[in-house]
């Protein structure tokens, strides 16, 4: 009898294919209540993904397209004066709901970016002096291009920090890829699929993720590669206290995805490339050698016990 | 055009039977720690002057028959064994990582960054270390776990240059001994021409299309005044100057046209080699600092005009590996 | 004259090292020595803070010839140890001045080793040793900080770094100082210029003995192999002084002495003039040096010691160098004795041999005495009771006495000391006709029981008689036990009791407070702890190396004797290298961490080693595709060690781990087999 963990998985596995890994990610950053970055090609799922999270975690979902000429308020609503009443009303913008798809975020000015992250951040959405606050749980999912195409804002490195994970989705295997094209319209399979839990339980299991039992010798661990990440050379900077908690954070949701009541270094090190990798830059001497990701190095230059 | 040219301190290589057995005792790597195959001790000149020194302790006890001078010279003589362990163990269980390195102009020095490295507990102190015997620099690994050291390493001619074998020694804690590695980071780094101040910019050969690039007349910049000759612009005539003087003269402006210019290998017809190269390695540095699209042109090469670091950087990197031989290019690759 | 400047830490160093090393010679140098150290230590000094450069090269020839002068002014010769001492220390000090470069600081800190050495040639004991021990930790501190980097500038550091080492080399010190084979001198070299003369001297003055015993210094320490002899027993004879001039006694002329006597020498007439009758007493000494030649023994000694040492004609040890440093001999004392039971004519005049006109009437007292007694052995007694019943006072404060000493000592003062005693007493025997002689040494001594030793001390000098009897040969009568016993049965303390002049000018003497128990307790554990030092440290000498050695590893020659000590110096220096080099680089980890990794260790023997970053769960998952007939105990195993570290956060509970690694050792034994 599958729990509505696997469940979860399985119905947004169903969708998006051969990207089990992925999605677990993302439940993850969503039962950390954390926000997810998107960093991929167009065409490869993105928006598929965060609409089946949706759907099966039975979230009211938006999605907003990011173009240049976007304006906060697109984002984040207007008040709109009422002839018939002769008062302005608030008119929410698509930010109001409890999955956001930000689609290509890179897209937009910084203006309208900041306005999304500020929203992201403090779960509320400040018009005209009054203060709305953002439904819960509320989970923006943003996706972006890779930053070498043209006509883009690529987000400050101050900015990512407010991601709690990046992820890459990347090409499917050849077998999900046939089925992809054998089989029907995902998009079909899509309005198909049936919620697994609701908000309630949702919330919950948030709850219980964070109760997931962490030993000294695992935050010896976690604290090690922090130090890796401040003392080596090859990082321009550390990571944050803030990057380690959001580590942790990560790491005690993925164990409880994985069905464990403690953290183990696995969980660690299954989080922490999207955890660590947008929080952390390459030192600019250190460039050329060795072709693995900072983070991949990371893991296989700090023993798990020591 | 020899990458070995580079190397700072020839003499150490005399012997390549020394080299290969290096070679294949200490492969090269960017990471390595030092244990006691990588490691040689030896006493230093102040070492064997001690051991002497010793022995004159106990002849002067055995004559003098007495005791504790003989305990003088046993504990310097104990001392000087126990430093043997002292001196090893200040080398032993070091990580020697491999850093960036900064490329630059022949006759310059190239920078090389490698990291000190240690684990837990063990610390040490005044290691030196450089490519040249003579010019060691030092460093100390004690509150830190981790440092970085910044080498120098003199260059002469382009090319690829990898300095070679990095020296790293320590004589603490007493200077009797000296204990020291040689190890390869297989570092490299690329070495361009020295720039030469070629007088003027090279103007195109009209090979191309969009070759003519740069031309004296423009409109956005003014240049200075001429001689009115014949079929000037009106607009371009400096009346308020004609009205002072009654000299008619025209303003002369100037421009990139499209400012995108090429360099051309064949603008310096007759010089050698290096000397093309100097030149247009100092337009490069010229054009790269006002901000200007430029490409290259040297034979077999071609470089579309663009402007940014990225771009100087592929161009240099052309001039200093142009020409030089296959089998080194992938020393460096 | 590159810009290099010794580091800071070290040149502190190197001063205050210099500063120490020099000191205990101080009082030895010339004062120009000492100003020229002072002018070199300041200016180098200034030299540092930048305010002054350099000396020119003249000022340093210059420094040199005043440095070189002042020493000959001070010594007057350039002969003996001194005044190279005094050159060694100016060439330290003016060093100082022509440091550019490192190996000039290297030049100063080896000489400062040497300077460190020489102050063993006049002191060994052990609060020299300690402060000698502070002297080369400091030089090493100044090696040291030599070859620290600049930006290094703690030197409590660096003295702690130089400590350290030097601790972790006296083990093998040690085991350098037992078994390096000690062989006797190569050459002779030279010695203290001057060395003061300590002890009993070789002529006896009315009332130097007196003033000798004024003085609590060690003069030597015995110990007996088995028991201890009683103090009243203990005569130990230094000199035989046998030449009288009225007022003072001197030795025999050397030449009439003939040769030394050593065993298997057959070139001597005398060596046989001794007959043993049983009692023998063997016994060790260790002598502080005297600057004399003579050795002390109980009567009558025999045997052989070292090259030089030799017994003369009436049977003591006498050493053919003047005794400058400490002196350990064993020897064994025959305490039933017969020597010289025939005295030829010539030796029977020379013993009886008087000044003519010297002590009229001595010589008269000694004719009316002689005639109103019956025969020889009469007469003795009575001149004995006449010094004990005659009012003959035994003082530390006897008058001083002109030209007939014996005359006045007799007949008019009749106050005196052992000398007194010894000398009118053999006077007395002289003027009738019998031999005899005056035996100056030492007398009892103090027994420390904690080191089992006798310790004899300056106070304890004395002087008594032998005299000649036909058919017994000589005998030892002590005229000073009849005027006052208690100094032969418990010494000169409490024979001189009544006038309270014993040490009456040290006041602060250790020896005049033995009434106070702990004070003694104190004063018998440190004279122990320095008899013990002065046997096995300062007085490891090639003999004693010997017997030692033989008692633990049979008989060594130095072949073996160098093989071993190879043997045992690489193999403790291994064990230094261990506790140098086996210092854990890592923290220390937690027990379970450590049976996991140990665990790791043997997988990795099998060939599958856990990588750096490798989770314990992924590892299991990667053996366990790699060899799936270990994956079921591999699991056992990394679930119990998960469950403790990670689960249960118990890291120090090792149990079910242990219990899952043998039951996988187990199974990995079974499957091989």
């Amino acid at each position: 009898m599958p729990g509505p963990m696997e469940e979860t998985i399985a119905g947004v596995g169903s969708v998006l294919l051969g990207k089990e890994h992925q999605i677990k990610l993302a439940l993850t950053c969503l039962l950390s209540r954390g926000h997810l970055l998107i960093e991929d090609l167009p065409g490869m799922g993105k928006t598929t993904m965060s609409h089946a999270l949706a759907r099966v975690l039975n979230l009211s979902y938006n999605r907003i397209q990011f173009t240049s000429d976007l304006l906060p308020a697109d984002v984040l609503g207007v008040s709109i004066y009422d002839k018939d009443s002769g008062e302005f009303n608030f008119h929410p913008g698509p930010i109001f709901s409890q999955l956001v798809l930000a689609d290509e975020i890179n897209r937009t000015t910084p203006k309208s970016q900041s306005a999304l992250l500020e929203a992201m951040e403090e779960r509320q959405v400040t018009i005209e002096g009054q203060t709305r606050p953002l439904p819960i749980p509320f989970f923006v999912i943003a996706t972006q291009n890779p930053n070498t195409h043209a006509g883009t804002f690529p987000l400050p490195e101050s900015q990512l920090d407010r991601f709690l994970m990046r992820i890459e989705l990347g090409y499917p295997d050849a077998v999900a890829e046939r089925i992809l094209l054998k089989g029907e319209d995902r998009r079909v399979v899509l309005e198909r699929l049936e919620p697994t839990m609701n908000t309630r339980q949702l919330q919950a299991f948030q709850d219980e993720a964070e109760q997931v039992k962490v030993s000294e010798a695992l935050l010896d661990y976690i604290q090690r590669l922090v130090q890796h990440t401040r003392a080596a050379p090859e990082f321009a900077y550390g990571l944050s206290p803030r990057g380690a908690l959001a580590l942790l954070r990560c790491a005690r949701s993925w164990a409880f995805i994985e069905n464990r009541h403690h953290v183990v270094p696995e969980d660690v090190q299954a989080v922490l490339p999207s955890v660590v990798e947008h929080r952390l830059r390459e030192a600019a001497d250190f460039s050329g050698h060795g072709g693995s990701a900072l983070a991949q190095r990371l893991l296989t230059k700090v023993d798990v016990i020591g | 055009m020899n990458s070995s040219a580079n190397t700072p301190d020839s003499t150490v290589w005399r012997s390549t039977r020394f080299r290969q057995w290096l070679d294949r005792r200490m492969p090269p790597s960017n990471a390595i720690t030092l244990d006691q195959k990588k490691i040689f001790i030896l006493p230093t000149r102040e070492g064997v002057f001690f051991s002497l020194l010793i022995v004159f302790m106990v002849l002067a006890g055995i004559n003098y028959q007495n005791s504790l001078i003989f305990a003088l010279a046993f504990l310097l003589a104990s001392l000087l064994m126990v430093s043997i362990l002292h001196t090893y163990r200040n080398l032993s269980g070091l990580t020697i990582l491999a850093g960036g390195t900064l490329p630059a102009f022949a006759g310059e020095d190239a920078e090389f960054t490698v990291m000190l490295s240690r684990l837990g507990a063990r610390t040490y102190e005044a290691l030196l270390l450089g490519w040249n015997r003579d010019l060691l620099q030092g460093a100390d690994l004690l509150e830190d776990e981790e440092v970085k050291i910044k080498l120098f390493v003199e260059t002469r001619v382009r090319g690829p240059m990898n300095p070679g074998r990095l020296l790293i020694q320590t004589n603490y804690p007493v200077g009797l001994f000296r204990s020291w590695t040689w190890v390869d980071l297989d570092m490299s780094t690329i070495v361009y021409p020295s720039p030469v101040p070629a007088g003027d910019i090279p103007v195109v050969s009209a090979s191309s299309d969009e070759g003519k690039l740069l031309a004296r007349e423009g409109v956005e910049d003014f240049y200075g005044l001429r001689e009115y000759q014949q079929g000037d612009p009106l607009k371009q005539v400096a009346w308020k100057s004609y009205a002072r003087t009654g000299e008619l003269l025209t303003k002369q402006f100037s421009a990139f046209a499209d400012r995108r210019i090429w360099l051309d290998w064949e603008s310096y017809p007759g010089m050698d080699r290096e000397a093309r190269l100097s030149r247009l390695c100092y337009w490069v540095l010229k054009l790269d600092a006002t901000n200007n699209e430029y490409g290259l042109r040297l034979p077999g090469v071609e470089i579309t005009p663009h402007r940014g670091v990225e771009h100087r950087e592929e161009i240099l990197k052309a001039l200093a590996i142009f020409e030089v031989e296959e089998f080194e290019l992938e020393q460096v690759s | 004259m590159t810009g290099f400047q010794i580091p800071r830490n070290s040149l502190a160093w190197m001063l205050l090292a210099q500063s120490a090393v020099i000191a205990p010679h101080l009082t030895r140098l010339p004062y120009w020595t000492i100003a020229l150290c002072v002018v070199c230590v300041l200016w180098r000094v200034m030299v540092y803070q930048g305010r002054w450069s350099y000396p020119g090269r003249w000022i340093k020839v210059l420094l040199v010839f005043f440095g070189i002068v002042g020493l000959a002014l001070g010594y007057g010769t350039f002969l003996g140890l001194d005044p190279w001492v005094g050159l060694l220390i100016m060439m330290f000090v003016l060093k100082l001045l022509e440091m550019h470069h490192k190996r000039d600081g290297y030049v100063v800190i080896l000489l400062g080793y040497f300077v460190a050495l020489t102050q063993f040639l006049y002191d060994q004991g052990i609060p020299s040793t300690l402060y000698m021990f502070l002297c080369v930790t400091m030089i090493t501190a100044a090696l040291i900080g030599l070859n620290q980097t600049r930006s290094h500038t703690r030197p409590a550091q660096t003295f702690k770094k130089a400590f350290v080492l030097l601790m972790q080399s006296v083990p093998l010190m040690v085991v350098l100082f037992v078994l390096f084979p000690r062989i006797s001198p190569l050459w002779t070299v030279p010695l203290q210029t001057e060395m003061a003369i300590t002890g009993v001297t070789d002529t006896m003055t009315p009332g130097n003995i007196a003033l000798l015993v004024q003085s609590d210094k060690l003069a030597f320490r015995a110990t007996f192999a088995d028991e201890v002899l009683p103090l009243s027993r203990l005569y130990w004879r230094g000199l035989v002084l046998s030449r009288f001039d009225g007022t003072s006694w001197t030795q025999e002329l050397q030449a009439l002495y003939g040769r030394l006597y050593r065993p298997g020498q057959r070139t001597t007439s005398w060596q046989d003039n001794m007959e043993l009758l049983g009692e023998k007493v063997t016994y060790s000494i260790i002598l502080e040096p005297t600057g004399q030649n003579w050795l002390f023994s109980l009567t009558m000694p025999e045997g052989s010691l070292k090259e030089g040492i030799g017994l003369v004609r009436d049977f003591r040890f006498y050493s053919l160098r003047e005794i400058r440093s400490k002196l350990h001999y064993e020897l064994t004392s025959h305490l039933n004795y017969r020597i010289d039971r025939d005295l030829s004519d010539f030796w029977r005049y020379r013993y009886t041999l008087l000044p003519k006109d010297s002590n009229p009437r001595s010589k008269r007292l000694a004719n009316t005495i002689r005639e109103n007694s019956l025969n020889q052995a009469d007469y003795i007694r009575n001149i004995l009771r006449r010094y004990n019943l005659d009012e003959f006072v035994y003082t530390l404060k006897p008058t001083v006495l002109g030209d007939d000493s014996v005359d006045e000592f007799l007949l008019d003062s009749k106050r005196g000391f052992c000398e007194h005693y010894a000398g009118s007493f053999v006077f007395l025997m002289r003027a009738v006709g019998i031999p005899a002689r005056v035996v100056v040494g030492y007398q009892g001594g103090e027994y420390n029981r904690i080191g089992n030793y006798v310790e004899v001390r300056q106070y304890d000098a004395h002087a008594w008689a032998e005299i000649w009897q036909q058919g017994q040969g000589w005998i030892r009568v002590d005229p000073t036990s009849a005027v006052a016993p208690s100094r032969i049965e418990s010494g000169l303390e409490s024979a001189v009791e009544d006038e309270n002049t014993f040490l009456a000018n040290l006041p602060l003497s250790w020896m005049k407070y033995r009434q106070i128990l702990w004070l003694t307790e104190i004063r018998l554990q440190i004279s122990a702890i320095s008899y013990y030092w002065d046997s096995w440290v300062v007085g490891y000498t090639p003999s004693v190396q010997m017997s030692l050695l033989t008692r633990y590893f049979g008989d060594l020659d130095r072949k073996r004797l160098g093989m071993l000590m190879l043997t045992t110096f690489f193999g403790l220096l291994g064990i230094v290298a261990m506790f140098i080099l086996g210092k854990r680089s890592h923290k220390l980890l937690q027990p379970i961490d450590r049976e996991y990794l140990r665990f790791c260790q043997l997988l990795a023997k099998q060939g599958l080693p856990r990588s750096v970053g490798e989770g314990p769960i992924h590892y299991a998952q990667r053996i366990g595709q790699q060899r799936p007939d270990l994956a079921s105990a591999m699991q056992v195993v990394t679930d119990a060690y998960v469950r403790m570290n990670y689960a249960e956060d118990q890291p120090e509970k090792t149990d079910s781990l242990r219990s899952a690694i043998r039951a996988f050792r187990f199974r990995t034994l079974s499957i091989s087999s």
